[in-house]
């Protein structure tokens, strides 16, 4: 997989360049914001490292860039800034991953390898959460070995939720995962399926967080 | 101490005060010369009416020599009295005349019956108790007369002079005083205004105060206060970029030097090199570790980074377990748990809050390992981060918030975590209360932060350092 590395410290771009390319993967090194704009358009880039304090400007700026040219390239920014905002930022601008320097380099290398896995066998990735085995590519989950049936509605929001397991899923991006701008949606029709997805998985499977939505917990009974 | 009061009110007060005061003097001057004058002027009256008496006295005395012989000299005094005032035409004159032997042989209706002063008494002024008298003795006969003011009546004049010279203050008093506070006000109106200019100023608002149009004095202080704004400004600035600068400064390097000793882990190593390098690493990642914990004190205690903006708390506990919640195993036992759908805010720096937060939760997942840590979020304003771990013991909890004091010895950490905390929480005026056990559990350690509520408006009632302790609730 080829992967961009935006950054300016030479030090720190050198040695993730080699770490990298010890664990084989691709690296080109970009070391401005105009850098890494001249390199999108020349190779197929399955993941952008983006540093956010660049000399030429912040490195978010390229998020839009990125994204435009490569709907399914991973984004992960690799920064000094640890302050909430600026994660909140970073991700709500659409960066799939936040990393904070100095970062635990077996944490970066797993995420790529899961950018990887995801890239070379489409979406088949099997998702272990807490009691649960989501297999996305053969849509087939188990809750400690057993095999569940779930319905097409189910399966959208399971796969929502097992995509990002960290997250707290707000009711509205679920609604709207679950259904098109035009469905007639009842107040209360994205509960019905949450509380059949834990009659199904386990009730304390998924977790309300009442006011922000509903994390996937992936426990059992 | 200066007096209590505005300025206005001051300037107010005390020149009416002045003004008031002023006028009592001049008023007792005023009175104190007319006084003088008015003496004179009676004193010269009584002289002239005394010599005119005299003369016509003596005249009716030589016209009517019989009369003053045969008359007994006690029944006279009574009936002469009408006669002679008809005679004399002076009826608002008081006066005596007296014989030689003593007697009043002609007095006036208010004068008393016994002669005012002694047969010793000498010509000119006198004063007895209640009259001011002037006696003149006749040249030839053997008469005297008095002629007489009352004391009292002067007196009563006196008085009646020095009232109607403060009348007039009375009435004009509250008047001066009303225009003494608008020309106060007016004057003192640029004063107001660069007042609640530069208490808009702060950490956000750093913009000169003042303008056009001050008076010189004010123009003065207005520099030394744009002046003062601008070195604070330039000390926040660099603060800032320090705080900044430090984290990138500090991390890059760190996050190098990490890549470089996994790389190197990655070759095949002689073992005692391995070792070594693995050595290096932890010492690097505890270095890391330090760092972070200094880089957040100094957040934490920086004038330069607060905001002051509403917190959904509930969205602060979950963005900051999601960032837990990406290692699998935190995943399972970390829990978030809001009391209610609608948001529970305070008023605060977001970034220091979910600093503080983050915080208690490593704290809690680093000395409860394995246990399960809850999160809550419940009103008002109040997060709780409770672990079921072993706890600390009673003598722990008491030193726990100083700097550099860990919970236990056996699992790293720098001692600065829950200092972070206090100061964070202090900074907003929340306070911070540990139990050990955990409320309504056997064990387990409990952090309670009692912030503002949003909807409260005032955030300066609780104390500074109020750092509440708590055995089981």
């Amino acid at each position: 997989m080829r992967i961009l590395l935006v950054e300016d410290d030479p030090a720190l771009a050198g040695a993730l360049e080699s770490f990298l390319r010890t664990n084989d993967f691709v690296v080109d090194v970009a070391g401005t914001l105009s850098a890494a704009k001249l390199a999108l358009p020349l190779a197929e880039w399955g993941a952008v490292l983006l540093d956010l304090h660049l000399p030429d400007g912040d490195g978010l700026d390229l998020l839009p860039v990125v994204r435009r040219r490569y709907p399914d390239a991973t984004v992960i920014i690799l920064t000094a800034r640890d302050l909430i905002s600026d994660r909140i930022r970073g991700l709500d601008a659409g960066a799939d991953d936040y990393l904070v320097k100095p970062f635990d380099p077996e944490e970066l290398l797993a995420r790529l390898r899961a950018v990887e896995r995801r890239r070379f066998s489409g979406t088949s990735s099997v998702i272990t959460i807490g009691d649960l085995v989501v297999d996305l590519a053969r849509s087939i989950v188990t809750v400690r070995g057993e095999s569940v049936v779930l319905t097409a509605k189910e399966w959208t929001l399971l796969r929502v939720f097992a995509a990002r397991p960290d997250r707290v899923h707000s009711k509205a991006a679920l609604s709207s995962a679950l259904y098109g701008f035009d469905d007639d949606i009842g107040s209360n029709t994205l509960e019905v399926f949450v509380s059949h997805l834990r009659s199904k998985l386990g009730k304390n499977c998924i977790q309300t967080l009442r006011g922000q939505g509903y994390r996937l917990t992936g426990e059992g009974d | 101490m200066f007096p209590r009061g505005t300025i206005s009110q001051r300037l107010t007060r005390d020149l009416s005060l002045w003004l008031g005061l002023m006028w009592l003097v001049m008023s007792i001057g005023v009175t104190y010369y007319v006084q003088e004058e008015i003496e004179e002027a009676y004193d010269e009256s009584l002289r002239t009416s005394a010599l005119r008496l005299l003369e016509l006295a003596t005249h009716e005395v030589d016209e009517m020599p019989s009369y003053f012989s045969t008359i007994p000299e006690m029944a006279l005094a009574g009936d002469m009295s009408a006669v002679s005032s008809e005679h004399l035409l002076l009826p608002s004159l008081t006066y005596q005349i007296v014989a030689m032997s003593g007697r009043v042989i002609l007095r006036s209706k208010d004068a008393p019956d016994a002669p005012m002063m002694g047969n010793d008494a000498a010509n000119g002024f006198a004063y007895t108790p209640s009259w001011r008298v002037f006696t003149l003795r006749h040249a030839s006969a053997p008469l005297r007369i008095h002629v007489a003011d009352s004391r009292a009546h002067r007196r009563e004049e006196l008085v009646s002079i020095w009232i109607w010279t403060l009348l007039p203050l009375l009435a004009v008093f509250p008047g001066i005083a009303w225009g003494i506070r608008r020309v106060t006000k007016h004057s003192l109106a640029p004063v107001e205004s660069l007042v609640s200019e530069i208490a808009k100023r702060g950490v956000t608002n750093m913009s000169p105060v003042g303008g056009k149009g001050l008076p010189p004095e004010m123009q003065m202080i207005c520099d030394s206060t744009n002046h003062l704004l601008t070195r604070l400004k330039d000390a926040l600035d660099i603060e800032r970029s320090l705080a900044a600068n430090a984290a990138h400064e500090l991390r890059t390097p760190l996050a190098a030097a990490r890549l470089r000793l996994a790389n190197a882990l990655d070759q095949s190593l002689p073992e005692t090199a391995r070792m070594a390098m693995d050595e290096a690493a932890a010492s690097l990642e505890r270095l890391a570790r330090r760092a972070e914990k200094l880089l957040q004190m100094s957040r934490a205690e920086s004038s330069a980074s607060f905001v002051r903006e509403t917190v959904d708390l509930g969205a602060l506990a979950c963005d900051v377990a999601e960032d837990f919640w990406r290692d699998p195993e935190i995943s399972k036992r970390l829990k978030v748990q809001i009391s209610r759908d609608e948001p529970i805010t305070t008023i605060g720096d977001a970034d220091a809050l979910a600093l503080a937060l983050r915080n208690l939760i490593e704290n809690a997942l680093r000395y409860a390992p394995e246990a399960s840590v809850k999160v809550k979020v419940m009103e008002p304003a109040t997060i709780i981060v409770r672990d079921l771990g072993p706890g600390v013991d009673a003598a722990t909890l008491d030193v726990i918030t100083t700097r550099h004091v860990r919970r236990s010895n056996n699992h790293g950490g720098y001692g600065l975590g829950l200092s972070i905390v206090n100061t964070v929480v202090d900074r907003h005026n929340g306070q911070m209360r540990l139990y050990s056990p955990a409320p309504g559990h056997s064990k387990g350690f409990a952090v309670a932060l009692v912030l503002k509520s949003a909807s409260d408006g005032n955030s300066d009632s609780i104390g500074t350092n109020d750092t509440q302790q708590g055995r089981d609730a």
